[in-house]
């Protein structure tokens, strides 16, 4: 090579640098390329997840609503058990009630046909004569009373089998057992209650007009329930609170006032036991057979459920 | 002989009417019995005889009225304040003992004139697993006031109300 055509170092140096600058503007332009496409491609799925997202929280926003009407829907639908629960008890209670007067004829048959044989009759006579005159035995010397009470308990004694079917149990019904539910409520929990209710499917008149013949089965399972709900508050300590009977749908609510008492016991279990006596030992439940269980709600399912 | 004639069973609310008492106060003392309520619902005169000496029943009106006054419902109150100051006032006494006698309008009357003598605190009421119980009140002047009820001269505003 000639020495014309010989480039200086500086050329040669300054050319390197320019070579070396467009090389750099070709490669960052092929990245700034590259990041544009990559921001573009990236805010174009960033826009589709936003609409997908929105799409789901539309979807969350009804399956909420269709969640609370769920809930409503449950809660009418538990109504609706509950009154035709009620319902179906109370009817049980009216063809059960024929069931125990029936039972009762029988006892009461059964006793009069022994009544009326012919060995009973004298004696019959002679304890009738003294349940009219047995007042006036105080009257009578000592000597006497003696006397008449000693034939009195002979008298008794040979008219025992009479007493014996009289004290008979009530018979059993051959018909199929049932069962009712009972209705019991606390408010607001186990734990700090502060007042309970237990709905009977009987009418509220039963406590409003008491009346003064023979019991139906409506009344003895009301004083039997009434009963096992005060053995069971005794049971657990509870000797000063307030029982207050009220309406609930026409039936009758047994409702008691536990605020600031304090419990010795499960409220739950007490009165849970007391009814499973009540069922096993009461006689004229055993002669229907009918039987009855206790069923826990929550309050709100007890009222008409129009108030949130 | 029929039946009933040889035995003498009773129904709960034949008891109770017999005993001038609500059944369901009955139902409730026998629970709290020994044995608890009878495996029947039947009872003898004697359990009735019983029930009514357990539940501590008396009948606050069985003795005619002796006080005279033109208005028939200052009558009733100042005859329940001789009876309330006559009384033994060493145990609680059953609520529904100060009515039992009574029947209608005069039961009613009463009922509400007792509430107005716990207002002044003349007597004290305390809840209790059998019904109400009612207790001497804690009023500072408790015999003076009833003394001026019983002689018609002062009554206090509560009671006022009642018969005004």
């Amino acid at each position: 090579m000639s020495a014309s055509t010989e480039r200086s170092d500086l050329v040669n140096q300054l050319k390197q640098v320019q070579d070396w600058g467009q090389q750099q503007a070709s490669h960052w332009e092929k990245k700034q390329s590259e990041l544009t496409r990559t921001i573009q491609q990236t805010e174009s799925d960033i826009s589709q997840l936003t609409k997908r997202l929105e799409e789901l929280r539309a979807q969350q926003t009804d399956f909420e609503q269709q969640g609370q009407k769920r809930e409503g829907d449950i809660a009418k639908r538990m109504r609706q058990a509950i009154s035709v629960g009620l319902e179906s008890a109370a009817q049980t209670l009216d063809t059960r009630n024929l069931l125990l007067q029936k039972q009762r004829k029988i006892r009461q048959n059964r006793v009069e046909n022994v009544l009326m044989e012919p060995k009973f009759q004298e004696r019959i006579a002679e304890f009738r004569q003294f349940q009219q005159t047995k007042e006036q035995l105080d009257q009578l010397p000592m000597s006497y009373r003696q006397a008449i009470l000693q034939h009195h308990q002979t008298v008794r004694k040979e008219l025992e089998p009479i007493f014996m079917a009289a004290e008979q149990p009530l018979p059993k019904t051959d018909k199929s057992p049932k069962c009712i539910g009972i209705i019991a409520s606390i408010d607001p929990d186990f734990v700090q209650p502060e007042a309970m209710a237990v709905l009977l499917p009987v009418p509220f008149s039963i406590y409003t007009e008491p009346n003064s013949g023979e019991d139906s089965l409506h009344q003895v399972l009301t004083f039997r329930c009434v009963g096992a709900i005060t053995a069971a508050l005794r049971k657990i300590g509870l000797t000063d609170v307030s029982i207050n009977f009220g309406e609930l749908k026409g039936y009758l609510s047994i409702q008691v006032w536990l605020g600031g008492k304090k419990l010795n016991g499960d409220i739950r279990q007490s009165i849970s036991l007391e009814f499973q006596q009540l069922r096993d030992y009461a006689s004229e439940l055993q002669s229907v057979r009918l039987g009855m269980e206790v069923t826990w709600l929550d309050p709100e399912l007890l009222d008409d459920g129009e108030n949130p | 002989m029929t039946y009933s004639d040889l035995f003498q069973y009773f129904s709960l609310s034949e008891a109770a009417a017999q005993l001038d008492i609500h059944p369901f106060d009955i139902a409730r003392y026998l629970s709290l019995q020994k044995g608890g309520l009878p495996v029947e619902l039947r009872l003898t005169p004697q359990m009735i005889a019983q029930i009514a000496e357990g539940m501590g029943l008396q009948n606050w009106w069985s003795e005619p009225m002796e006080i005279e006054d033109d208005n028939p419902k200052r009558l009733l109150i100042r005859e329940l304040s001789k009876r309330i100051l006559e009384a033994d006032w060493s145990d609680a006494t059953r609520a529904d003992n100060l009515n039992r006698g009574l029947a209608g309008q005069e039961y009613a009357f009463v009922r509400r004139v007792i509430n107005g003598f716990i207002k002044c605190q003349l007597l004290t009421p305390n809840s209790t697993l059998t019904g109400l119980s009612i207790q001497k009140g804690a009023h500072p002047n408790w015999e003076t006031v009833l003394s001026t009820m019983v002689d018609g001269s002062s009554f206090p505003e509560e009671i006022t109300i009642l018969f005004s």
